[in-house]
């Protein structure tokens, strides 16, 4: 599967250490274009470390390349920039502006080029980029609105919403279905799929076994910090490591 | 061990974050010397029901009585009744030694008794809690709540982060804790055969409520029914 | 030598008061994660009690006073009533101000703390006044407690009082750090600091904890300064209030949790200070630097232990980061731009003298305020530094027009760029610290500013630093002709300038630029996963809120055709942060309603005019800031927690589409 062209995220032997403890340990995966990818594992195995680690919000070591561009040294939000977008378990939406003012804080930078356009005539915002990835997790309806006056679900939607808008390449999403109920869950697994459809290449961190096993490509086993199987949703899910590491090995008395 | 009642009676428990539950309606009763195993996948409300159980969160209804002593939503009431919580996070302080940990429990008698019980502890004493491993730190835990004599005692995501030696090191402490002292436990785990291996009853929650209950004994020869709440194919 | 050993001992006598303040701020902030402001106002009661008693033996109580015998006090029994009286301050202060905010974002605690320190300072003049005291308070000095002393030591003469000193500040470290280390109480404490959710659960109740380390803290802080006033003098309530700044360095020197560091390093402040002083009279010392050195060293050393430290000082572990003072994104409606204009170009015309002159500083706060609401309403950044930034545009001003001639447009420009560079500067630490540690840092920036170049005079010559009138196209702008204390000219230039840029403000808070900032003020981490570049945010706010700071600093500059120190000081910084956070911190309305109660502002001139209660501003300001900050806090969110959970007890029925379970989340 290496070297494959169509590899857009590509970690190799990413380790974190918090501590005394090493949260990840040489993890090495790879993200295709238009493909979804399932990192699961029991709570604490480090899942969100890794998401932290490629994101920029963790100090780490190993390689990180975005479309054959090196991104471990590079600031977090220079990472999003350059297409590397993440959502976070609890939405972390911006609660002062409503759900459309939340994505346009991702499409246009402030700075001072930023300044003079706000002095000037209102800039043009990106409205059709807001518009449709608002579609793409069904919130059209509720750009005016503010976080709090949605469901938990929904605030997890407009968060995926906020990754995704402008030239995202590979998503990486942090439970974004905890909180969802079973309909709502499935709901989100079909518009996953058109997103990725449209392009982003998505790793999928869930606890929602069958959202997982439903909607991914392929899929990443971790525990206690290491990759310990992958391959196709039915392969994992039948694998005895994944069914111990999910339900525990069962003790002799 | 000679108490009939129950140590610990949940009834009817509702509780959630503002305002807005997340369990409802909440039975469940453990007796002196046994454990329950609380289950269910994660979002489930476990952690709910024994933050509630404590007093943490406000009750949005229903009743906690620990050792016939009514407990809901205060947390000084709950530790008086020797109702006592452990918490995901072990509730353990990293910047005090060991021994410190130890001395915060109000003990008549020092913290002996626990050394006793855990010698382990005992060459560790003047360590920097946050040094130990996550094993220790989850005995260190135990050990501390222990001289609180709790009646009642939820242990939140017992083994989240320990090793499989750890685990099984402690297991069995908390069975000799409910055989020998008379201690009701309440354990939430994440790996379901280890905590059937020493409970005596276990409970299913999901979405809130509770799905399913019966001895443990029972769940461990029919795991399917447990599975299924885990692994998704859920006949609503 | 000797020299520098007889100056190291004198300064033992205001380093004892650093030292026992610095280690009273580690206290409270390990068992509540405090930091406060107002340490150095409790004590400032302290002396003054004791001044009281020691006079005449009156106990001059918050509301009226009491004779305790016919003559003067004791020494000791005075010494211990004025102690005691810090207790019960700091006692008050626990439980009116600071258990009911012990929820709040750090912005109401640190405004709540700033609100005690303004009103205890303001306070004392009101109620220690001639006729409760039986004498003129200005002729009061602090009488002496401990022995006179001396002895030689090596060609030095040391006084035993500043050893004395000396040894009491490290007897009261060594019992705070010992009933941190040896007490369960004392371990329970930093137990709290860590996890108060796990030290309740373990049967503790973090508020009593709290209540004995403010009340144990208030009096060891009252104790020290009345034994230390007879040696550093004077009875100033502003230069106590203002020694919890070199006490905040120290603390932070010590992370906010090693009451010895912070004992030793404020003893040795004190030392340094003194032998900075000595220093600064040889001929070889530069005479641009003999002012204010003494101040800046604060200053430099909480921006280094910011620098070194600031990641190592722990965080309490039971704040709601969440909760903040909503924000109404500004939309710029032409009506409402246009009304206020006019109504203010009207009062213009309809008023004169006094009153016009009030109104146009009134319109002139209204721009320094914009500033804050800009930094800290829609940053999220503390900043305390604001009249500073405007006081050295003014100075600057100054400087360019009488020494180099510069004509007037560029001339404030070039001033308030100047007012931005230094605003880009303090607004470094800022991409290191937050919260209450900025306010710190800028607190003790804004008082090195003032010590070294207002009040410096070395950098002021003898006539004053004078401001050429503005001119435009021959034009005179100047404020005053003939008699007229105030053109019309003159205040139709303040009212556009201010528009315009109030104007300016509103566009860029409601554009990009406003989101921007509003992002990283609700969340950092999900800024940057944003793509927001949060260090260039933080300094593009500290630029722009120095910049409008400094263009009010030059206006103000012109009305006085002088740069008036007074204008500038640090109390008058934090009163303009009082009045807009009780105007309104996050909005430009807010602003307005600041300038307007503003330092010499209007509603200034309508108490001392009509209803003669001016000296009752700075406590009806400070008092009016802790009623917004505790009883109507903007903080809380729509609906507090306790209402939610009686609400959905009495309506059992649940909207079942709700979200569900909050669990907490992986470990990480």
């Amino acid at each position: 599967m290496s070297g494959d062209p169509n590899t857009l995220l590509l970690t190799r032997d990413i380790s974190v250490q918090y501590g005394g403890v090493r949260a990840n340990d040489e993890v090495c995966i790879e993200v295709g274009a238009a493909e979804i990818v399932g990192l699961i594992g029991p709570n604490g195995a480090g899942k969100t470390t890794f998401v932290d680690a490629v994101t920029g919000f963790a100090p780490h070591t190993g390689t990180i390349e975005l479309d054959g561009v090196r991104l471990d040294s590079v600031p977090a939000h220079r990472r999003r920039r350059l297409g590397l977008a993440r959502t976070w378990q609890s939405g972390e939406l911006f609660t002062d502006l409503t759900v459309a003012e939340n994505l346009a804080v991702s499409v246009d930078p402030p700075g001072l080029r930023g300044l003079v356009a706000d002095l000037g005539r209102r800039r043009k915002r990106a409205d059709e980029d807001i518009q449709e990835a608002l579609s793409l997790v069904g919130l059209e309806a509720m750009a005016g609105r503010r976080p709090d006056e949605l469901s938990l679900g929904r605030q997890k939607l407009a968060g995926v919403a906020r990754a995704l808008v402008g030239s995202t390449r590979v998503l990486l999403l942090d439970e974004p279905a905890a909180g969802l109920d079973t309909e709502e869950s499935a709901e989100f697994g079909h518009e996953l799929r058109r997103i990725a459809a449209s392009g982003p290449g998505v790793l999928l961190i869930d606890h929602d076994m069958t959202l997982v096993l439903d909607v991914c490509d392929r899929v990443y086993v971790m525990d206690f910090g290491k990759i310990i199987a992958s391959g196709a949703p039915s392969d994992v899910s039948s694998d005895a490591q994944v069914i111990a590491a999910y339900l525990g090995s069962p003790v002799t008395p | 061990m000679t108490e009939t009642t129950d140590a610990l009676e949940i009834r009817g428990l509702s509780a959630g974050y503002r305002g807005v539950p997340a369990i409802r309606d909440i039975d469940l009763r453990v007796a002196a010397g046994s454990i329950l195993a609380l289950l269910g996948p994660n979002g489930a409300g476990k952690s709910t029901t024994l933050r509630a159980a404590a007093g943490l969160l406000p009750a949005l209804g229903g009743t906690v009585t620990a050792a016939g002593s009514p407990v809901t939503g205060s947390v000084e009431r709950a530790t008086r009744s020797g109702l006592c919580l452990i918490p995901d996070n072990r509730g353990v302080f990293h910047r005090l030694t060991v021994a410190e940990n130890l001395r915060l429990a109000k003990a008549r008698g020092g913290f002996g008794p626990a050394l006793d019980r855990f010698p382990q502890l005992r060459p560790l004493l003047n360590r920097r809690c946050g040094l130990l491993s996550g094993g220790e730190q989850q005995l260190l835990a135990i050990a501390k709540t222990l001289l609180l004599r709790p009646r009642v005692l939820l242990i939140d995501e017992m083994s989240m982060g320990l090793s499989p030696v750890a685990i099984k090191q402690i297991l069995p402490e908390l069975r000799r804790l409910a055989d020998e002292d008379g201690t009701a436990i309440v354990l939430v785990e994440q790996h379901i055969d280890q905590a059937l291996s020493v409970a005596d009853e276990a409970v299913v929650l999901h979405h809130g409520r509770v799905v399913l209950i019966g001895p443990a004994a029972d769940l461990r020869e029919d795991r399917d029914q447990i599975q299924r709440a885990y692994f998704g194919d859920k006949e609503r | 030598m000797n020299d520098l050993l007889q100056f190291a001992v004198i300064g033992f006598s205001t380093g004892a008061v650093y030292a026992v303040l610095g280690a009273s701020l580690v206290s409270i902030y390990v068992a509540t994660g405090v930091i406060n402001f107002a340490q150095g106002s409790v004590a400032l009661w302290a002396v003054w009690q004791v001044a009281g008693l020691r006079t005449n033996g009156v106990l001059v109580l918050p509301v009226g006073s009491v004779q305790l015998g016919s003559g003067p006090m004791d020494v000791w029994p005075a010494v211990l009533i004025g102690a005691a009286s810090g207790l019960v301050w700091s006692l008050l202060a626990h439980l009116l101000v600071f258990r009911p905010l012990r929820r709040a974002p750090e912005l109401g605690q640190v405004v709540a703390s700033v609100g005690v320190m303004l009103f205890i300072q303001a306070l004392i003049p009101l109620r220690f006044n001639a006729k409760a005291l039986g004498t003129e308070p200005s002729s009061l000095i602090p009488l002496p407690t401990l022995t006179s002393k001396v002895f030689t030591l090596g060609g030095a003469t040391i006084a035993v009082s500043n050893l004395i000193l000396a040894a009491a500040a490290i007897g009261i470290a060594l019992a705070l750090a010992g009933y941190f280390r040896f007490t369960r109480m004392g371990v329970a404490t930093r137990a709290g600091a860590e996890d108060e959710q796990a030290l309740r659960l373990m049967g503790y109740s973090p508020d009593r904890l709290a209540a004995f380390m403010w009340g144990t803290t208030g009096f060891v802080s009252g104790l020290i300064v009345i034994l230390a006033a007879p040696a550093i003098g004077g009875l100033d309530p502003t230069s106590y209030m203002l020694y919890v700044v070199p006490a905040l360095a120290v603390a932070l020197v010590g992370r906010l949790t090693s009451i010895g560091v912070a004992c030793g390093a404020g003893l040795a402040l004190g030392s340094v200070q003194q032998i900075l002083l000595f220093l600064t009279t040889k001929s070889w010392w530069p005479s641009w630097a003999q002012a204010g050195v003494g101040d800046a060293v604060p200053f430099v050393i909480v921006v280094v232990a910011l620098f070194l430290l600031g990641r190592g000082i722990p965080e309490r572990g039971a704040r709601d980061a969440g909760a903040q003072a909503p924000v109404q994104v500004p939309r710029l409606r032409p009506l409402w731009t246009a009304a206020p204009v006019a109504g203010t170009a009207v009062a213009i015309v309809l008023t004169t003298g006094q009153w016009r002159f009030s109104l146009v500083m009134s319109i002139i706060l209204t721009l320094i305020a914009a500033s804050v609401v800009l930094l800290t309403g829609y940053l999220g950044q503390i900043s305390l530094t604001t009249m500073a930034f405007a006081g050295a545009a003014g100075f600057a001003l100054s400087k360019l027009t009488t020494n180099v001639g510069v004509p007037f447009p560029l001339s404030m420009l070039l001033a308030a760029l100047t007012a931005t560079a230094l605003g880009i500067v303090v607004g470094v630490p800022a991409l290191r610290i937050r919260g209450a540690q900025l306010a710190v840092a800028t607190i003790a920036a804004a008082l090195a500013i003032e010590s070294f170049v207002f009040n410096n005079p070395a950098m002021t010559p003898y006539t004053g630093n004078l401001i050429a009138d503005p001119s435009l196209f021959g034009f005179s702008l100047a404020v005053r002709e003939g008699t007229d204390l105030i053109t019309l000219r003159f205040s139709f230039m303040v009212l556009v300038i201010v528009a315009v840029l109030l104007i300016a403000v509103t566009r860029l808070l409601s554009g990009a630029t406003g989101r921007a900032f509003l992002a990283v003020r609700s969340n950092e981490r999900a800024a940057a996963a944003a793509g927001v570049n949060v260090p260039a945010v933080k300094l593009l706010g500290f630029a722009l809120a120095s910049f409008l700071a400094g263009i009010g600093g030059c206006l103000i500059g012109y009305s006085r055709g002088q740069l008036s120190a007074a204008s500038f000081t640090v109390l008058v910084g934090l009163a303009v942060l009082a009045t807009t956070y009780v105007g309104d911190i996050t909005r430009i309305s807010g602003a307005i309603l600041a300038g307007i109660a503003g330092p010499l502002g209007l509603l200034y001139l309508v108490f001392t005019q009509t209803i003669d209660l001016g000296h009752y501003y700075t406590l009806i300001v400070a008092a009016a800031m802790l009623l917004r900050v505790v009883v109507f806090s903007p903080h809380r969110g729509a609906v507090p927690e306790w209402l939610l959970v009686r609400r959905a007890r009495r309506s059992p029925a649940q909207p079942p589409a709700a979200a569900h379970a909050k669990e907490p989340a992986d470990v990480r």
